[in-house]
């Protein structure tokens, strides 16, 4: 799995680079997220705008890093395909999670695989 | 690993029950969605769908072991018509996924059968000579905006 890290402001971007978030790769992109937010301090926004399927396992695993981040450190989401945004609907998660319309303009910091 | 045989309106196929030839399966069904002219929006029904209940086959019905899962839709009608089988161990989704988990609860799975009874009509299970055998349909058309 791919992804690109930047900074906007005080918040850590993470763009996911991978058209399907799902059971197949949802233990990874844990994983990923986990090693790149170990410094403590700055709110994530996770860009998806490159993700054109997510599953509920692929939700879970998003869940899964919000709660791993804790209360103090806001996991956001930004730029919901279609089909991503229809699922956090269906599932009232984006009752949740503050949705950003489009991904932040980070600076790049560096890509990880 | 999978195979496909599929005539206009009606696709069948096996696919081993692992999550990475799930994947690849359900690529090919919505390439052969795609090329039928269906609407982005009921092949994107469809592919979650197919990777929910083929997800709960291979953790659950296989639980990670080698198994096969049969696959076959066809149109019919207003519906896309979704039958899938396995010989995993039994399960009766009947009493899942009739209400959406609490999303302040924050839970990291559940949402399987949940997300499958929104997305179709007509969910039925039976066990039969050793095989679980799932179907449902999926609209071709939606009246309401999920």
């Amino acid at each position: 799995m791919q992804v690109t890290l930047g900074k906007a402001g005080e918040a850590l971007v993470i763009s996911i680079l991978e058209p399907r978030l799902d059971a197949a790769v949802a233990i990874t992109f844990k994983d990923i997220v986990r090693d790149l937010t170990a410094t403590e301090g700055s709110p994530v926004i996770l860009d998806l705008s490159k993700v054109e399927f997510l599953d509920s396992s692929g939700l879970g695993a998003i869940v899964a890093v919000m709660k791993m981040l804790g209360p103090d450190r806001p996991l956001e989401v930004a730029a919901l395909t279609q089909g991503v945004r229809k699922l956090f609907r269906l599932t009232r998660m984006d009752t949740v999670f503050k949705i950003h319309d489009r991904a932040p303009v980070a600076e790049d910091i560096k890509a990880a695989e | 690993m999978n195979h496909a045989s599929g005539l206009i309106n009606s696709l069948q196929m096996q696919c081993d029950g692992e999550l990475r030839a799930i994947r690849s399966t359900v690529k090919t069904v919505e390439t052969h969605l795609s090329t039928l002219g269906l609407a982005r929006d009921v092949i994107d029904d469809l592919n979650l769908a197919l990777t929910e209940a083929m997800t709960n086959i291979a953790r659950h019905g296989y639980q990670c072991e080698r198994g096969e899962i049969t696959l076959s839709i066809r149109i019919e009608g207003n519906y896309l018509k979704c039958e899938l089988e396995d010989r995993g161990v039994a399960f009766n989704p009947d009493a899942l996924g009739h209400s959406a988990p609490d999303p302040s609860e924050l839970r990291e799975g559940g949402y399987g059968w949940y997300i499958i009874r929104k997305l179709s009509e007509n969910l039925c299970y039976a066990r039969e000579n050793g095989r679980n055998r799932l179907s449902f349909w999926l609209p071709l058309a939606r009246q309401d905006d999920l």
